[in-house]
């Protein structure tokens, strides 16, 4: 019965429906995007292992105020070996430095953007670096600054195309180093703006290369129990305020931080996403919907005289009312249908020849974005329907049959 | 109380009557203005008439129409159908004595356009609750008592004029209701045809229908045995036909 008035005007249904379909399309795919992003998000912080902490003058996640973290004190070198020394709760303690945006040259290749990062000895085990071909570096070329390096997976895939590197020279802003080892590949977004792109080399070479230590050091301290991380934490902090000399009533004038905070910091962030995002994507289903109240709001004035037959032979208010709301969310089902099924061909296509990389976010396309892609469809039928239905419902039989 | 005006013995009270109407008034706000459309009418039909009510138009003879067919109800007055006052009930419960009592024919058919016979006498039944399969069965039972079991799958622009009075009229018997009301039922008809329609009507009479026939035509009213004048929102004569026009 529904159906049958759909069918009756097959070229205004499909453009009302156009608006319903471009709606789900949108908001499904974002939907998708987002929980992609999210995945892939967690996924890679894991790598940063839960275990580990790094101590910075800022507070990840920004608590205080910002601008009193600005004027804390970097942490020194000095102050990053005192600490290493003193830590007795952790399993590991590096201290490293870096350098965005090098330029890498082998041969006639060259890539930019790049990341050079100095390291000692903990940082193996602070930062979970797994070698895939040759090694990491030796203590005698940490000591005495010797140019090696070890590549990421990306600039051997990129730099060497997948050929032999161990042995090579490389040059970075100019400075050569000899390849030693490359690291497994990462994966992820981690993968991509982190080791996976990066050349270590050891620390005093950074320094011999690139000048006297950065403001911003990187110290990672690794526990030396999982379970028991909070006393690393809490150790780390009482160590540097020894180390600082701070008084009882001082403020930590430096942060401890983990990838627990950046989780908090993301999910923050991608919270915000997904309210803009949905909301957005979501003004086009309410035009969609608006779209279906009208052609339904004409729909009723068409058929005033239907409807008039309909009371005349029996038909009681809330029948009258179920005809018109089946019919608005049958359109709107129909229409989330056909947009869920574009949707889902957009994010295999999107999946398969844009975001091919393994590093890169994938469209997620669950079975609970279908279900609720339904329920929202079923649910925008009913709200544009009702008006139009309770008003079809409310004609007056002798009024309605009287109608040209 | 004021007395039935028939003089023909036949219907007085609520009590051996399908329908009795009491002091029926109907008073219409247009604007400011109050219009009297109906004044205090009073008619009984009995079981098994065949009565036509007459008027010109503006005579509240529509009016009177749509309150006998349970479409409107009147500002005051009692309407007993099958002993029940309806005058002050709601609309789903109209709808219902609609359903299940009224069978209406109107002068422009109106069947659903798009809808097939069988679909269009079926859709008292749909309203009533009653099942799919006895829902066809009475349906095609109904076409074939107005000679169009053949037409079942026709849709209302692929039948004569007519056929389709006779589809409508297949949907006013398919719910057995106490009373078929034919509004003008042939007066989108030509005459032959038109005939043909009371000729229809006259066999329902003979097999025991109740039937209250509006027109302003007296060659059509007077197929029927009584004949109802209104005027002016009142009843101006109320009589039997001494010769009916039997085709």
């Amino acid at each position: 019965m529904a159906l049958g008035a759909l069918r009756a005007n097959p070229l205004r249904s499909a453009l009302t429906m156009l608006g319903i379909i471009i709606g789900i399309v949108t908001v499904t795919l974002m939907s998708a995007f987002l929980t992609g992003l999210t995945e892939m998000f967690h996924q890679t912080t894991s790598f940063m292992g839960t275990d580990v902490y790094y101590v910075n003058k800022f507070n990840w996640g920004g608590g205080g105020n910002w601008r009193s973290q600005m004027d804390r004190p970097n942490v020194t070198l000095e102050e990053a070996r005192e600490l290493r020394d003193r830590m007795t709760t952790a399993k590991a303690v590096s201290v490293s430095d870096s350098k965005q945006n090098v330029t890498v040259k082998y041969g006639v290749n060259e890539l930019d953007g790049l990341r050079t990062v100095g390291v000692d000895a903990p940082y193996e085990t602070t930062n979970s670096i797994d070698i895939g071909q040759g090694r990491f570096f030796a203590t005698q070329e940490l000591q005495s600054a010797r140019p090696v390096c070890i590549i990421g997976y990306g600039i051997w895939e990129s730099l060497f195309h997948k050929m032999n590197p161990l042995g090579k020279e490389i040059r970075a802003n100019g400075y050569s180093l000899e390849v030693i080892g490359v690291a497994k590949q990462v994966g992820g977004l981690f993968g991509q703006f982190g080791l996976d792109q990066e050349i270590l080399m050891p620390l005093q070479t950074f320094f011999n290369a690139y000048g006297p230590p950065d403001p911003l050091l990187t110290v990672a301290i690794k526990a030396k129990n999982v379970l028991q991380k909070e006393d690393t934490k809490a150790e780390a902090e009482f160590q540097m305020r020894v180390i600082r000399k701070l008084k009882p009533v001082d403020p930590d004038n430096f942060g401890v931080n983990s990838e627990d905070q950046f989780n908090q910091i993301f999910d923050g962030l991608t919270n915000g996403l997904t309210v803009v995002g949905l909301t957005i994507t979501g003004l086009s289903l309410l035009v969609g919907g608006i779209g279906i109240m009208n052609i339904m709001f004409v729909g009723v004035k068409e058929r005033t005289r239907e409807i008039g037959i309909r009371k005349a032979v029996g038909a009681r208010r809330r029948m009258v009312l179920a005809q018109f709301l089946a019919e608005a969310t049958m359109l709107t089902l129909l229409a989330g249908s056909v947009g869920l099924l574009l949707a889902y061909a957009a994010s295999l296509y999107i999946n398969s020849n844009v975001l091919t990389s393994d590093s890169s976010i994938h469209l997620h396309f669950s079975l609970l974005l279908i279900v609720s892609g339904l329920a929202l469809s079923f649910a925008i039928g009913v709200a544009s329907g009702i008006v139009p239905a309770w008003r079809a419902s409310k004609l007056d039989p002798v009024e309605a049959l009287r109608y040209e | 109380m004021i007395e039935p005006i028939s003089k023909n013995g036949q219907a007085h009270s609520a009590e051996n009557t399908v329908i009795f109407l009491e002091d029926i008034q109907k008073i219409y706000k247009m604007g400011t203005e109050l219009v009297y459309a109906l004044r205090g009418v009073t008619i009984g039909v009995g079981q098994n008439e065949y009565i036509a009510i007459m008027g010109p138009s503006g005579s509240g003879k529509s009016t009177l129409m749509n309150i006998i067919g349970c479409l409107d109800t009147p500002t005051s007055g009692n309407y007993y159908f099958e002993g029940v006052n309806v005058a002050g009930l709601e609309d789903n419960d109209l709808a219902e004595i609609r359903n299940r009592q009224i069978g209406f024919v109107f002068q422009t058919f109106n069947l659903l356009p798009r809808s097939d016979s069988l679909h269009n006498v079926e859709l008292p039944l749909i309203y009533a609750g009653i099942g799919k399969d006895e829902r066809r069965r009475r349906a095609l039972e109904a076409l074939d008592h107005v000679q169009l079991a053949d037409r079942a799958h026709h849709k209302p622009n692929e039948l004569s004029g007519g056929q389709r009075q006779r589809v409508a009229i297949a949907r006013a018997l398919v719910t057995q209701p106490s009373i078929i009301l034919a509004d003008e039922p042939t007066g989108n008809l030509d005459s032959k045809t038109g005939e043909e329609i009371m000729r229809l009507f006259n066999e329902l009479h003979a097999q025991g229908n109740t039937i209250i026939l509006v027109t302003h035509e007296e060659d059509i009213a007077r197929h029927a045995a009584r004949i109802v004048r209104i005027k002016d929102g009142l009843v101006e004569s109320d009589e039997l036909v001494a010769e009916r026009a039997l085709v």
